[in-house]
């Protein structure tokens, strides 16, 4: 009932807005209708399903793919005990529900023997944060250093040729981020800092970066990198490529962390001088975290730019989702099914800056962003 | 006896504007000195070059022995003898009033943790506000954050202190719980240098009183005479206007 009355007052209130709501629905209707068609009665869903593991990590040979699981679950379970350690928030009922919603929905598009390894990732999260407030705190930081160790030799007993799909999407963004930021640091400091020469260098390097594609970028270092590396120690693509990516990334990163450098008032850099603090030991302390605060919606702007564009390393060769998707499309026994595979695709893009974004959200409201 | 702080000829230009002419000044170990005139008259610049905070372009600056050139060595061995109190506070917004008193104590003297800890409390008891040390800047009272700037300024336990300004951003009611603060500091032995326009507190606690007027130092003297007997006539037409 109350659906009718706000549709009369709101949809039907005069001749006028009556008509308008007709034309309004039929052209929804005449529009979308093909769509939905398509959605529920012709689409290939299947395909999805199918080739799920090439999706998610290419060309990992299958009787490895034990390695990636665990290093979600080792992630996934750190990243919980760390929160849960240093909040002491209890695992909320909705996590524990939406861990078994998830796995009742991925259950058919995982392999059987596999199924214990989803289980343990959807629950790692939760139980991490129930687990987190046990732990002493002094064990917390040789527990995280362990646990990244664990996160680089997991994947080195398999070739990095052979690296994959979304894996191997989420291992470029993180990659490059963790290179890109100290360097993006190094050139805001550069710019914004007393000595002309490593300010004109930062200028110089700043603005050519920014003025060139980033596609152009990616294909030059795939080319060059190597060339500055003796012969013996022939790197793979993907770490030339990941050079490249961060050295682009870096620049804008750079502009970013300078406005915040700019917008830290006079007077921080004065009462930080007066008391006896140097030039490093001030940029450090007072002006850095204040400056990086202030601009943590535009740095994580840029880190979902960085995990979007991480998709044209697939013209260099690179399996990455966006490459692995179009192989399926490839495959002659799911001809025709490009829309569905490029659907999914968008729709994990989509899922994953999503959880950045709000991830984005949660930080800046921890840190009383715009309220201190 | 030798000044702690000796100023020779001293001379700034922003520019072509001249806002330092020769200025010569000596202050002694625990004198209290203020120093008053009309804005722009380089009072605050003044005091401003005492930490280096602005350059000179001719003369000579010596602190407590140390020589204030280009040297950064001597510049930051200066700044870690004088403390300095601004007019907008300038506390460290992204920390606790007790990370911003320790900070300087715990990086620059290197001192432990608890240490610095212990004494930044002591301080913050002494200018009354040891109940606010787990608080940001923006939770307290521009008083109560210019009481902890003073704190914070004193924990590096500095020679000299420098007030620039101290109460101007303040609302009135807040002014004297600032002031009383400083009086106390003064009462302890503190060498100190302030530029304000409380001219009360100038009569009650100041051992000299400088008049500047357009960058240069017109007249200075205790405070009975330079309020009472103003000698200069820029004296008397400033204290008129201010005192009526």
């Amino acid at each position: 009932m109350k659906a009718i009355n706000w549709a009369r007052e709101n949809l039907f209130n005069g001749v006028f807005n009556s008509v308008l709501t007709l034309v309004t629905l039929a052209f929804l209707y005449v529009s979308t209708k093909g769509i939905l068609h398509w959605a529920f009665y012709e689409a290939k869903w299947s395909v999805v399903p199918d080739n799920m593991r090439l999706l998610m990590v290419g060309p990992f040979p299958p009787e490895e793919v034990w390695r990636v699981w665990a290093m979600l679950v080792l992630t996934l379970l750190v990243a919980g005990l760390l929160y849960g350690n240093s909040t002491r928030v209890r695992p909320p009922l909705w996590m524990w529900a939406g861990a078994l919603v998830l796995y009742a929905l991925i259950w058919p598009a995982v392999f059987p023997s596999t199924r214990f390894w989803l289980a343990l990732a959807l629950l790692a999260l939760p139980a991490g944060m129930l687990l987190g407030p046990l732990v002493p705190r002094r064990f917390l930081t040789p527990l995280a250093a362990v646990a990244l160790i664990l996160l680089f030799v997991l994947p080195s007993a398999v070739n990095p040729n052979q690296w994959g799909g979304f894996f191997l999407t989420v291992l470029i963004t993180v990659g490059v981020s963790l290179m890109a930021f100290p360097f993006g640091l190094l050139l805001a400091l550069g710019r914004t800092g007393k000595l002309p020469v490593f300010r004109t260098l930062s200028v110089l390097y700043i603005e050519l970066i920014r003025g060139v594609p980033l596609v152009t970028v990616l294909f030059l270092s795939w080319i060059m990198v190597p060339l500055f590396v003796p012969e013996q120690w022939r790197l793979p693509d993907l770490i030339s490529v990941s050079i490249g990516f961060s050295m682009f990334a870096a620049a804008y990163l750079a502009e970013y962390v300078r406005g915040g450098i700019q917008g830290v008032p006079k007077g921080q850099y004065e009462a930080a001088w007066a008391l006896g603090l140097s030039g490093s030991q001030s940029a450090r302390f007072i002006i850095l975290p204040q400056a990086i605060r202030s601009v943590i919606p535009a740095l994580i702007g840029q880190e979902i730019a960085i995990f979007k564009d991480t998709s044209l390393v697939y013209i260099l060769g690179l399996f990455d989702l966006l490459y692995m998707a179009l192989t399926v499309t490839k495959n002659p026994k799911y001809l025709g099914t490009d829309r569905e595979v490029l659907l999914f695709v968008m729709f994990v893009y989509f899922v994953g800056a999503a959880l950045m974004s709000y991830a984005s959200r949660r930080l800046e409201r921890a840190m009383g962003l715009g309220t201190r | 006896m030798e000044p702690i702080i000796r100023m020779e000829n001293v001379n700034k230009w922003f520019g072509a504007l001249h806002v330092l002419k020769d200025i010569n000044l000596d202050v002694q170990k625990g004198e209290v000195v203020v120093v008053i005139g009309p804005s722009g008259s380089g009072k605050s610049t003044l005091i401003r070059t005492i930490n280096r905070l602005e350059e000179i372009q001719k003369g000579r600056i010596v602190v407590d022995g140390i020589e204030l050139n280009r040297d950064v060595r001597n510049i930051d061995a200066v700044r870690k003898e004088v403390g300095m109190v601004f007019q907008s506070f300038n506390l460290f917004p992204h920390m606790t009033v007790l990370e911003n008193i320790t900070l300087a104590p715990r990086i620059v003297r290197k001192w432990p943790r608890e240490k610095a800890e212990q004494i930044a409390m002591e301080l913050l008891e002494r200018v009354d506000i040891a109940d606010q040390a787990e608080k940001y800047p923006a939770q307290l009272s521009g008083g109560q954050q210019q009481r902890v700037a003073i704190a914070r300024a004193l924990a590096m336990q500095p020679k000299i202190m420098l007030f620039d300004e101290p109460t101007s951003a303040l609302d009135p009611e807040m002014v004297g719980e600032v002031l009383d603060a400083m009086k106390e500091l003064a009462r302890s032995g503190m060498t100190m240098l302030v530029v304000t326009h409380e001219m009360g507190f100038a009569r009650e606690v100041a051992d000299r009183v400088i008049f500047m007027d357009m960058g240069e130092i017109i007249e200075e003297g205790e405070p009975d005479q330079v309020f009472s007997n103003p000698q200069h006539e820029r004296t008397q037409a400033f204290l008129a206007r201010i005192l009526h």
